[in-house]
């Protein structure tokens, strides 16, 4: 997860420790795509019409084991401080199921081609985080246990989860096979100084792609010097612009996920607004600036306005704790649509593991609103429960609210089994717009070719 | 072929490597004419290195050229037996170019060979002779010491070398304060499609020079004073002494050092690994076959298609190196 997310943005793995303290850290995210699919023997959800549903798969809950149980669970840590939140919270559920004991054995570094290995060679934990671009092929596969039937069984609704964060981990005809442990999404971070010193307002809820552009305009200051302060700093990512993109009504592939669907009048006008500030001279690449990420140049001062996740806020306090900043939502494009991109991961067992009911109380308890709460207060991420939006937690800090709102407006970075080569195709295409390179239906038209052959290839 | 240099006074550098080989040779062939015992005594010697060569050289590879046949995604689903379905799909990918990440490798990768091997067997040569004939040629410790300093960077991790380039690197880093003390704006170096590779150009230079530079040194030693001052009894200068007669007599060793350097060339993985983010970025600058070959096993779980690049990969170093056999060093290729 962590080098997927440093190769989309061009972020140092240094640095990048820093931005997965956000825990969700995961820039391939979560669901939204739910479409086709339907009519589902047992599916419980929508459906994700990207993901192929198993061949065969459980379709009974196992019922509970007598005796002790040893149950292994795997994961990536961020940092200290969220693997001891894990734990904590772990030895919560083995207090209250004192049959049930748990291995907890966190995988340093590139978690996905570790659990690879450990797939091929048939030494998977019982419970472990599911990635959304690893979802795809361990679904299909029947690597990961069916839970629909145990949802069923003890009343875990899947409308207790916003469904953009449950589709990415589910099948074409419903079926869920991992539930999501928390999520991420972009917000606008605004430098309260540098806007108040330009005399502009906050931006206000209801802003739109304008307002951002003229906003930009006003607060950027010498542009192409060394002391050059811009409107705005964006990195060459997916994962920033598909805001923008869905927000114009454009969408990454088309509804059954077989062919690129970016090169079209949403796509063109979204990533010429989201080229327009390099264009104009009131934004700039991080690069340009000698920051490797978007989140380090808005922290330096050498940009007002940066379109980052969550994990910008630990970031901010632990090293540039004297900016002053608020957060505003993603703006309205000019069809007075708002969208914004969801990351997420889930928790999920294996196919074949012995202890399939253990495995499922242990799941059902993460997800639950307790780790849930103790997540959200611990500032890590945001709970994927919709129980929780009345929090106490988000009066007390009115920008994580505005982020997590973002749960009914968003879309899943996410894009099926491809969703990798995607994300890398499309980064390019962005790159060479911003360096010049290309102009907008040309980098546009090629990244469909290459996204429709890498799809062909599978 | 014969692996023999011509010329026997002219060892194909390391010499003992030489030595060993014809040594050997006496042992293996030798069954007629020495003792059996000899000849069993050599293979019970050899017996270690052969598992060894056997089990992850020759075992591995053949594998490999199996996998290529196969739609393999290791644990996920049966393999499947495709033929030659995985050599289609990367030579279908020639008639669009531009668009191929494999196709796009291969160029990154030959530009990158040319400008190394060229560079750094120069330099190599260069270092080898300023260190054998230069006013330290009467200075053992001196030389000793400039060899250490010389030498050390092959010693160092490829990890740490990437990691202490990637500071200097840093557009606010060593490189670029160099270049602004004498009013030159330096670019963003791996940031940039333009100077992503050769940055890494540089690096690559800058660490195997010196190891290649001990192969010439060794080889220098090998060549008769009487050559060099008969050279110059008959008038040569010493540039025309060092073209018309160490040159010549260098030849195995520069093929040696040309072609060891192509084979490393076209398998660099571990800096753009390390060093750029995206993997092989940026615009794909920096990708090389092996980072490809990485990418399409590990991340996309093509295993079958990464083999049959892998195999592509193995061919192009082998055409090139024997082409590079005929050019350099023509009396060995018989």
């Amino acid at each position: 997860m962590r080098r997927i997310l440093a190769k989309r943005i061009f972020v140092p793995f240094i640095i990048f420790l820093m931005l997965a303290v956000a825990a969700c850290g995961s820039s391939t995210g979560g669901g939204g795509n739910s479409g086709g699919g339907g009519n589902a023997q047992q599916g419980l959800t929508g459906g994700n019409s990207y993901n192929a549903c198993p061949s065969s798969t459980n379709t009974t809950a196992a019922s509970p084991e007598s005796g002790s149980v040893t149950l292994t669970v795997s994961g990536f840590s961020s940092s200290p401080a969220e693997d001891a939140l894990v734990q904590q919270n772990l030895n919560k559920f083995t207090q209250a199921h004192p049959n049930i004991k748990i291995n907890w054995s966190p995988i340093p570094g590139d978690y996905p081609t570790k659990m690879r290995a450990n797939v091929a060679s048939g030494t998977v934990p019982d419970v472990f985080y599911l990635t959304p671009d690893m979802s795809s092929e361990y679904i299909q596969a029947g690597k990961v246990l069916n839970l629909s039937p145990y949802m069923q069984r003890d009343n875990v609704s899947p409308n207790d989860y916003y469904a953009s964060l449950l589709s990415p981990f589910t099948c074409k005809s419903g079926q869920a096979f991992g539930i999501p442990k928390d999520w991420n999404t972009l917000g606008v971070f605004y430098n309260k100084t540098l806007f108040q010193a330009a005399g502009l307002s906050a931006p206000s809820p209801n802003w739109t792609w304008s307002d951002m552009q003229n906003d930009a305009q006003k607060v950027t200051k010498n542009p192409g010097t060394t002391n050059s302060v811009y409107g705005i700093t964006l990195d060459s990512s997916t994962s920033r612009w598909a805001a923008f993109l869905f927000a114009d009504g454009g969408t990454v592939l088309n509804k059954d996920g077989t062919q690129a669907a970016f090169d079209n009048q949403a796509g063109i006008d979204s990533l010429k607004f989201y080229a327009s500030f390099q264009k104009n001279n009131t934004g700039t690449r991080p690069q340009n600036v000698g920051s490797t990420w978007a989140g380090d140049a808005f922290g330096k001062e050498r940009a007002a306005m940066a379109l980052e996740g969550g994990w910008l806020i630990p970031y901010m306090t632990q090293t540039y704790p004297n900016v002053q900043y608020g957060i505003a939502p993603v703006p309205v494009a000019p069809n007075g649509k708002r969208a914004d991109l969801i990351y997420t991961n889930a928790w999920a067992a294996y196919g074949n593991t012995k202890h399939p009911d253990a495995a499922w109380q242990l799941i059902k308890y993460m997800t639950g609103s307790d780790v849930q709460t103790s997540q959200l207060h611990a500032g890590f991420a945001l709970p994927t429960l919709k129980s929780l939006a009345n929090d106490s937690y988000f009066t007390q800090n009115p920008g994580v609210k505005v982020m997590f709102d973002a749960a009914t407006y968003g879309y899943a970075d996410y894009y099926g089994s491809q969703d990798q080569a995607i994300h890398t195709d499309l980064d390019n295409a962005i790159e060479k717009v911003l360096l010049n390179q290309a102009d907008v239906p040309t980098a546009l038209q090629e990244a469909t070719s290459k996204v429709n052959n890498q799809l062909q290839q599978q | 072929m014969a692996t023999q240099p011509v010329t026997p006074s002219v060892a194909s550098a390391p010499p003992i490597t030489a030595e060993g080989r014809r040594r050997l040779g006496r042992g293996l062939g030798g069954g007629s004419k020495g003792r059996p015992g000899e000849t069993l005594a050599a293979y019970l010697f050899l017996l270690p290195y052969l598992t060894v060569l056997g089990v992850f050289i020759v075992f591995v590879s053949l594998y490999g050229i199996g996998l290529s046949l196969f739609k393999v995604d290791i644990g996920f689903s049966v393999p499947q037996f495709i033929g030659t379905h995985n050599y289609e799909v990367i030579f279908n990918q020639l008639s669009d170019f531009a668009n191929s990440d494999f196709w796009t490798s291969m160029i990154n990768i030959i530009k990158f060979v040319v400008v190394i091997v060229t560079v750094q067997t120069i330099l190599a040569l260069v270092l080898a002779v300023l260190l054998q004939n230069s006013i330290l040629k009467n200075r053992s410790t001196l030389r000793g010491m400039f060899r250490t300093i010389f030498y050390i960077p092959s010693l160092t991790s490829s990890v740490a070398v990437s990691l202490i380039f990637l500071w200097f690197y840093n557009p606010n880093g060593l490189f670029n304060y160099l270049l602004s003390l004498v009013h030159i704006p330096g670019p963003q170096w791996l940031q940039d499609p333009n100077f992503a590779l050769p940055a890494i150009m540089i690096l690559n230079i800058w660490t195997t020079s010196a190891a290649f530079m001990i192969y010439f040194m060794a080889a220098l030693q090998d060549i008769p004073k009487e050559l060099v001052e008969a050279a110059e009894v008959d008038g040569a200068n010493r540039f025309q002494s060092f073209w018309n007669v160490t040159v010549p007599l260098l030849r195995p060793s520069i093929f040696l050092v040309v072609a060891l350097g192509t084979i490393g060339g076209f398998q660099m993985f571990d800096q753009v690994f390390f060093m750029t983010q995206p993997l092989g970025g940026p615009l794909n600058s920096t990708l090389t076959p092996m980072v490809e070959i990485y990418n399409v096993a590990f991340s996309d779980n093509h295993f079958g298609l990464a083999a049959a690049m892998s195999v592509i990969l193995f061919v192009v170093i082998f055409i090139v190196t024997i082409i590079q056999r005929r050019f350099i060093d023509p009396s060995t290729s018989q």
